[in-house]
């Protein structure tokens, strides 16, 4: 069974090297993506991810919510995207903004990414969490089926996991039941 | 009348988008009446396009992107809080395989490439060489007194680490060609030069 976020930062606090590593696995596709999605290219989106990482272990005794440290971490990336993208357009960097530096980066910040934008990103890291803990029956039926962007045929979906077509929807439905089961636990 | 429980797979049909314009609806207009399945249909909805969008647009990094996240993990001692640790990012002034070649000698690939990287006070000199197969780093670091420090060479598939000597220079391990992330650790600072390619 895996640990929880919350169980993952009290172990780094208490110095577990395989639990920081557990914790930047776990989040490192969701705070590269967001620079990505606000237009950022690969080697900025690099830099956001390492500046975001390096906070948060600077910070790790201070993170208040350790349950939410994929919400604080999505947040940070967002930040970190706009001032490295404000950095690409103006001399100079606040390397230590004020309480009002930050409020005022966060409202511009909101242009480069909207909330709503961050929401569905986190969502998505969140359905991919709740993949790896299904079996791997259930998630290579769900990946060929949905993480694409047509409708696949079952025929297509059967031949590839060696079944047959007609097992393809009853199969279907019992795996998303697992996952929703997984994701109420999440709090999705 | 009572109300007709729909099966669950029949609503993956719907939000998937498998189902005929006027068979969909019909069910569409059996949800309205069947809270259990309207609640049904909107986490289907918000899963199924979490995982479509997922697929085209989110990014897989580079696996050195993360192998240097991994690497700013510091245990910290029993006997000292934690505190932060300075990070300075190196910048590069000098590589000898930018620097125009004087005239009149011959043109050819260097056997060994010289840097000099900036951060701050302090100044680190880099010989790369040729050593077999592999590649030898070296190199002293230049400034305040350190009184002493590690150096590490880590890519996603290989690590190298040494002590520095009285003098603040270093000799690492060979390596195999690749792009390396080199930390310095020296009292309360550590420098990092990024995307060091090697060989």
């Amino acid at each position: 069974m895996e640990l929880s976020d919350e169980a993952l930062v009290l172990a780094c606090r208490r110095g577990d090297a395989t639990a920081w590593e557990a914790l930047v696995e776990r989040y490192y596709r969701l705070v590269y993506t967001i620079p990505r999605r606000a237009g950022l290219d690969r080697e900025q989106a690099a830099d956001v991810c390492q500046r975001t990482f390096a906070t948060l272990f600077e910070k790790i005794e201070q993170i208040e919510q350790p349950a939410r440290i994929g919400a604080w971490l999505a947040t940070a990336a967002k930040r970190e995207a706009w001032r490295i993208s404000r950095r690409e357009h103006s001399a100079g960097v606040n390397s230590s903004p004020t309480a009002d530096d930050q409020l005022a980066e966060e409202a511009v910040a909101d242009v480069l990414l909207p909330e709503e934008e961050l929401v569905r990103l986190e969502e998505q890291h969140i359905v991919r969490m709740a993949m790896g803990q299904l079996d791997e029956r259930c998630r290579q039926l769900l990946i060929l089926l949905f993480y694409r962007s047509d409708i696949p045929a079952y025929i297509e979906i059967a031949t590839a996991l060696g079944v047959s077509e007609g097992s393809i929807g009853p199969t279907r439905a019992r795996c998303l039941q697992k996952l929703r089961r997984l994701l109420d636990l999440m709090g999705f | 009348m009572p109300l007709r429980s729909i099966p669950f797979s029949r609503l993956v049909d719907l939000v998937e988008g498998r189902l005929a314009p006027e068979v969909e609806a019909q069910l569409q207009a059996q949800i309205a009446d069947d809270a259990r399945a309207d609640a049904d249909v909107r986490w289907l909805g918000r899963v199924i396009a979490a995982m479509r969008q997922a697929a085209t647009l989110e990014e897989e990094p580079p696996k050195e992107v993360v192998a240097r996240a991994v690497a700013l993990f510091r245990p910290q001692s029993a006997s000292r809080p934690l505190n932060p640790l300075q990070r300075l990012p190196a910048m590069l002034s000098f590589d000898s395989l930018l620097a125009p070649q004087p005239i009149g000698l011959r043109s050819g690939q260097p056997l060994e490439r010289q840097l000099l990287f900036t951060a701050g006070e302090f100044s680190i000199d880099l010989r790369l060489t040729p050593s077999g197969t592999n590649w030898s780093v070296a190199g002293q670091v230049l400034g305040p007194s350190a009184g002493g420090g590690q150096v590490a060479l880590v890519s996603p598939s290989t690590s190298a680490e040494v002590a520095l000597n009285e003098l603040s220079e270093f000799t690492l391990p060979p390596v195999p060609a690749g792009n390396y992330t080199l930390t310095l650790r020296l009292v309360d600072i550590e420098v990092e030069v990024d995307r060091l390619q090697v060989g």
